[in-house]
């Protein structure tokens, strides 16, 4: 206890040595609430995405069926198909069972499997189908037989429906991706349903991305808050030692002042994490919103990250007192730091060559054995390295600047830089690792930017919907006739919906897509330029949704889609889909319009991420902006009684000012341009190395550009924070102190 | 140090027989070496000589140590004139200066001012020596920082003395 | 400005006949309950090197503070040449003592992060003297004052009065006529002390720079032309009339 006594008596005396502390458990407060929110994040995603996608079907134990109408479920198995329908721009995941009446298989979120005719919707999608007609949305699944509960949902907003079905109604299967989850386009005999943590290694390599993105200016920031005032307590700390405290004691006291401090912020954090759960639940990301409870740490977590944090501040600033020697002189003959070496930039120059070489080597030989592996290792080196970097980068630029100054400002910033860079570089490395990390995720997320369309490609009116169908085995003659006069049937049905304008026939075409008589295709808005008798029309199913128009001779006779235009209401659109999905056609794709693929297209998995970007852009801009400010105004602190004697002297307060600036531009502008071309880099690597060059990044969107300019401004902003301090502390007061 | 305007400073705090007089010399200056009677008695008869005192109320022919000495204004007026007469900075000076402010504290006169007197007079001479200095050779520069350091020394006692002066007026009060 | 030419013609005239260069009159300054300055009168002439001294806390530095208009007092005048300094607001003062004040302190006035001769050149620089010119004086400076190997060296690796010796350079780069300096030996010992206040009166001699320094140590005081003694706020010897 007497330990205690002693470090309050020299630690936490008078105003300015409470505001040091407080600021140091502010910091470490925030730095425990974002970290836990983080490994929350971490978490809930993990366990969010083995619990969502169980729909793709291939992650349990389950077989792929080649001839489903021969297939037939047992007690212990299931058929199942999963199908991606929209509704209004949104994206539904029916899930077709087939099982018998005494099935032991367990949906996720359900329990048994629904009978046929019956469906288990998400409260998300029940809310849906309550506020909208039945023909536009119910009468798609049948009745309602219960709710999926949370085990079998991504989040509160998912939109997901079981429905039973019987063998010959189970529906041919979609091909294609919402969110984590892939439609495989088979279906499968499920014996257990299964999800996975990670659908795709990518995502996990974009998530730790994303985590350190956030931790690192956190972690940098505690470590400039843990030094705040460091210059007044050694003096208090040579005091002590004058007066014959053992270096291991003067050790003991500052470890002790850590560690108490360390531990009320520890708490202090997780309470603030426990408060803003709520807010990080607002949060999309990847699948939408997340549950509370996704986000909740589980205690022995909690635990362990408070012990860490107050064990690693405690062991680092009693290591850091013990190692910086105190001796009873104190800070009189102020100690210069080691000048930093130009093995600094080594890990710069390793992490581009780790990405470089990991990059082309995808690009060259295909995906490498944990190839994401390499370029997240890559990714931090190059982090590190920047970080590492700074200090050697800003030493040397400082020595040409120190020179070359000539105002009375430039040669004390440039002459203080030079004696301290790693200290002037830290106050700006959280904005150097922030204005790495914005242009590394704007640069990343215009890989979203798909190629415009083809000249010759035109769109239907965005309230037609188009509807593939799988063509049927073309040797079977009898199959072929009974497909045609099938779907002249229901397309005729599907006219008679309410709100259907007109519905147009394509049948196969030799090569590839559907050809058009001229009138069919007037009627549903295909242009026919040069007034052919026949038009043939090529297009993207699952991408954009362009349609090429040609003018063809031969009409086939297979149909191969059928277009249906509406009156563009919304429920007259989904009416239609809803009476193209109950008829008895053999889809091959969802029925889509081009409403849908513009809504699809926003949504791809990049775009998931992009607010996990932003947001850490975010966090990491503004943590950066209050370490800056934070050290500017210490830096200021450590040498008022000089500054002080210098105001009293005459010298200006603006000379102090611009010193500050000075201090703070200089290391920024060192690095700025690396950190923006850096950036942009390591996007490009990492895209093109993950997905083996089939993706690349684009020009930056303009939005970049005013997150640059926003965390410039937050900078800014914080250097001129710190001006009142400048000002006050600089006076006549502070030369008294001495 | 000059014991015969001690000693008549004394009885200018009131008349007193030889003994007592004796006595409170001893209490005041007499720590190390006590005045001896018979040096008492010649110092009385010289002062009484220069009429800076008489002898009061005694039948005439008694011994000396039957008599009560009292100071004249003539006597009156030396003391004062040795209180403020700041002394030439010297090694021996410090007893003098001792002696001056009890005497001048014990009449109930100003001693900073006194104090104050004898420290210009010091400083005046720490200047010429330290004039003396610019651009001398070594053996003048040693031997004038010599006296620089004793004359420092006294100064220094000076500025103490002048600081407890309240103190000490309280002690010789009693 | 009438007053202050009454008292100071009833005042004994310098030997010079010529009037002080800077001239206090009835300086009172409180701090809440402490009466720092009680009634001040003093005058410097032209190259004049005056001592303060006097026991601790009886106001020395305060003193100092207000003749060189770096806190107002609360009552009583301060003109510096034909200037009442008393008068001017922050930024004329700030001024004035950039352009003709300089100042010493006793210790811990270099930036640490600057080298002796960058730190001579900082006033220099305020003024608008070009870097290369004012290195060039810098050195000159150093050099005189004995310090041309320690040009290149931090404060840190200087000793106490090599780094004194160095704020003498700053100080008196720019040309002050008036040169205010508190405890300018106070850290230091004899041999260093002398050092200091001998390269200090001599250059301030030759620049027929007037100084006012404090300092408790009469062999400091006695590099001065006269003493003032100051005692519980006021001036016990020497004052105006010198
Ligand atoms: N900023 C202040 N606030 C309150 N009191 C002050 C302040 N500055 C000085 N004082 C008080 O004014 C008086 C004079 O202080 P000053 O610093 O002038 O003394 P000094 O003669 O320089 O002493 P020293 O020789 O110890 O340096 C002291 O009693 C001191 O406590
Ligand atoms: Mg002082």
């Amino acid at each position: 206890m007497r330990l205690f006594t002693l470090t309050r008596l020299v630690t936490a005396e008078g105003r300015r040595a409470s505001g040091r502390l407080i600021g140091m458990a502010g910091g470490i407060a925030v730095g425990v609430a974002l970290l836990l929110l983080l490994l929350g994040g971490y978490d809930g995603v993990t366990s969010r995405s083995e619990r969502l996608s169980w729909p793709s079907l291939s992650h349990g134990e389950s077989t792929e069926l080649r001839d489903p109408a021969a297939a037939a479920p047992t007690d212990e198995s299931v058929l199942a198909a999963t199908n991606l329908e929209h509704f209004d721009g949104q994206e539904i995941i029916r899930v077709d069972i087939v099982a018998t009446p005494d099935s032991t298989v367990v949906v996720p979120g359900v329990g048994r499997p629904p009978a046929a005719g019956t469906y288990h919707a998400s409260p998300a999608l029940i809310a849906l189908i309550e506020a909208n007609p039945t023909d536009t949305l119910g009468s798609r699944y049948g009745t309602r037989a219960g709710v999926i509960d949370t085990a079998g949902l991504a989040g509160p907003d998912s939109l997901v429906v079981v429905t039973g079905t019987t063998t010959e109604n189970l529906r041919g299967p979609s091909v294609g991706m919402v969110g984590s989850v892939f439609l495989s386009g088979n279906v499968w005999s499920v014996t257990e349903f299964r999800g996975v943590s990670y659908p795709n290694s990518n995502y996990r390599a974009l998530t730790i991305i994303g985590a350190i993105a956030i931790l690192l200016p956190v972690l940098i920031l505690v470590g400039i808050v843990t030094r705040l005032g460091a210059a007044t307590r050694a003096e208090r700390f040579a005091a002590l030692r004058l007066i014959g405290a053992t270096p291991r004691r003067v050790a003991a006291i500052a470890a002790t002042e850590a560690g108490v401090t360390s531990l009320v912020g520890a708490l202090t954090g997780v309470a603030l994490a426990w408060l803003l759960i709520p807010v990080a639940a607002l949060v999309e990301m990847e699948d939408g919103r997340f549950f509370r409870a996704d986000l909740t740490v589980p205690p022995s977590t909690v635990l362990i990250v408070v012990a860490g944090v107050v064990a690693g501040c405690t062991a680092v600033a009693g290591w850091r007192t013990s190692r910086a020697r105190i001796g009873p002189l104190g800070g009189s003959r102020e100690r210069t730091e080691r000048r930093p070496s130009a093995l600094g930039v080594v890990p710069l120059i390793a992490g581009v060559v780790v990405l470089l070489g990991a990059t082309t080597a995808a690009l060259r030989h295909g995906p490498l054995p944990r190839t994401d592996q390499v370029l997240i290792a890559g990714f931090l080196l190059l982090l590190v390295g920047l970080i590492a970097a700074g200090p050697v980068l800003t030493y040397w630029i400082s020595r040409v600047a120190a020179r070359r100054a000539h105002r009375t400002a430039g040669v004390i910033a440039m002459n203080r830089i030079q004696q301290h860079p790693r200290a002037t570089f830290r106050a700006v490395s959280g904005l150097v690792a922030a204005v790495f990390l914005v242009s590394f995720f704007s640069a990343g997320i215009t890989t979203l930017a798909e190629e415009p369309p083809t000249e010759d490609s035109e769109y239907l009116s965005s309230s037609t919907l188009v509807a593939w169908f799988s063509p049927p085995p073309p040797d079977d003659a009898n199959a072929v006739a009974s497909n045609i006069t099938a779907v002249a049937a229901a397309a005729a049905r599907i006219a008679r919906t309410d709100g259907v304008t007109a519905t147009a026939i394509g049948s196969s075409h030799p090569e590839t897509g559907a050809v058009f008589t001229a009138a069919d295709a007037a009627r549903v808005g295909l242009s026919n330029h040069d007034s052919a008798s026949h038009i043939q029309v090529t297009g993207s199913a699952f991408g954009d949704g362009s349609l090429v128009t040609r003018p063809a001779t031969a009409p086939g006779t297979t149909p191969r889609t059928l277009l249906v235009a509406t009156d563009g209401t919304t429920h007259s659109v989904e009416r239609a889909r809803t009476a193209i999905l109950g008829s008895e056609l053999r889809l091959q794709s969802p029925t889509m319009t081009q409403a849908d693929h513009e809504s699809a297209r926003s949504r791809t998995w990049a775009d998931r991420y992009a607010n996990l970007g932003h947001l850490a852009v975010l966090v990491a801009t503004l943590i950066s902006a209050v370490s800056l400010a934070v050290s500017s105004i210490a830096a200021i602190l450590d040498r008022k009684r000089v500054l002080g004697l210098l105001r009293l002297m005459g010298m200006p307060v603006s000379t102090v000012r611009r010193v500050i600036v000075a201090e703070a531009a200089l290391p920024l502008a060192t690095v700025f341009a690396l950190c923006v071309g850096l950036g942009i880099l390591t996007a490009w690597f990492i895209v093109a190395g993950l997905t083996e060059g089939r993706r690349t990044i684009n020009w930056l969107p303009p939005s970049y550009y005013l997150i640059l300019a926003t965390s410039l401004v937050l900078a800014a902003t914080a250097v001129l924070a710190t001006f009142r301090t400048a000002r006050t502390s600089t006076t006549i007061e502070a030369t008294r102190i001495g | 140090m000059d014991n015969t305007t001690t000693l008549l400073g004394l009885l200018g705090t009131g008349a007193s027989y030889g003994y007592d007089l004796k006595s409170r010399y001893d209490r005041w200056f007499g720590l190390k070496k006590p005045l001896a009677f018979g040096q008492v008695y010649t110092t009385l008869t010289r002062l009484m000589r220069n009429g800076w005192i008489v002898a009061i109320g005694a039948e005439a022919g008694a011994g000396p140590e039957r008599k009560r000495y009292g100071i004249t204004p003539a006597g009156r007026a030396r003391v004062l004139e040795w209180i403020f007469t700041p002394e030439v900075p010297s090694e021996t000076l410090q007893s003098d200066l001792f002696a001056k402010t009890i005497i001048a504290l014990l009449l109930g006169d100003d001693a900073g001012r006194l104090l104050d007197l004898q420290r210009s007079r010091h400083m005046a001479r720490m200047r010429e020596l330290t004039n003396e200095k610019r651009g001398a050779g070594l053996a003048v520069v040693l031997a004038c920082d010599h006296a620089l350091f004793h004359i420092e020394a006294d100064l220094r006692w000076i500025d103490l003395t002048a600081a407890r002066l309240s103190q000490l007026q309280a002690e010789v009060k009693k | 400005m009438n007053k202050v030419e009454t008292i100071s013609m009833s005042a004994r005239a310098p030997e010079n006949g010529s009037a002080p260069l800077l001239s206090a009159r009835g300086l009172r300054l409180a701090f809440g309950l402490t009466e720092a300055l009680r009634g001040i009168d003093l005058d410097c002439h032209a190259g004049e090197i005056i001592a303060v001294t006097g026991p601790s806390g009886s106001g020395k530095s305060t003193l100092l503070h207000v003749l060189a208009g770096v806190l107002v007092p609360d009552e009583g005048t301060v003109d510096y040449d034909t200037v009442r300094l008393t008068d001017l607001d922050e930024a004329g003062r700030s001024r004035l003592r950039l352009d003709k004040f300089g100042f010493v302190f006793q210790y811990g006035q270099l930036l640490p992060d600057l080298n002796a001769v960058d730190n001579v050149t900082i006033p220099l620089l305020l003024a608008g003297v070009k870097r290369r010119e004012a290195r060039r004086r810098a050195d000159a400076w150093l050099d005189r004052l004995g310090l041309g190997e320690c040009s290149r060296k931090l404060p840190g690796q200087l000793s106490g009065g090599q780094a004194q010796r160095v704020a003498i350079a700053r100080a008196l780069a720019t040309k002050p006529t008036l040169l205010f300096t508190d405890e300018p030996t106070g850290s230091l010992d004899s041999l260093a002390a002398e050092t200091v206040m001998l390269a200090l009166t001599e250059a301030a001699r030759d620049a027929n720079t007037a100084v006012i320094l404090t300092t408790h140590d009469p062999r400091t005081a006695a590099y001065a032309d006269r003493e003032v003694v100051v005692r519980d706020g006021q001036i016990t010897i020497g004052g105006a009339y010198g």
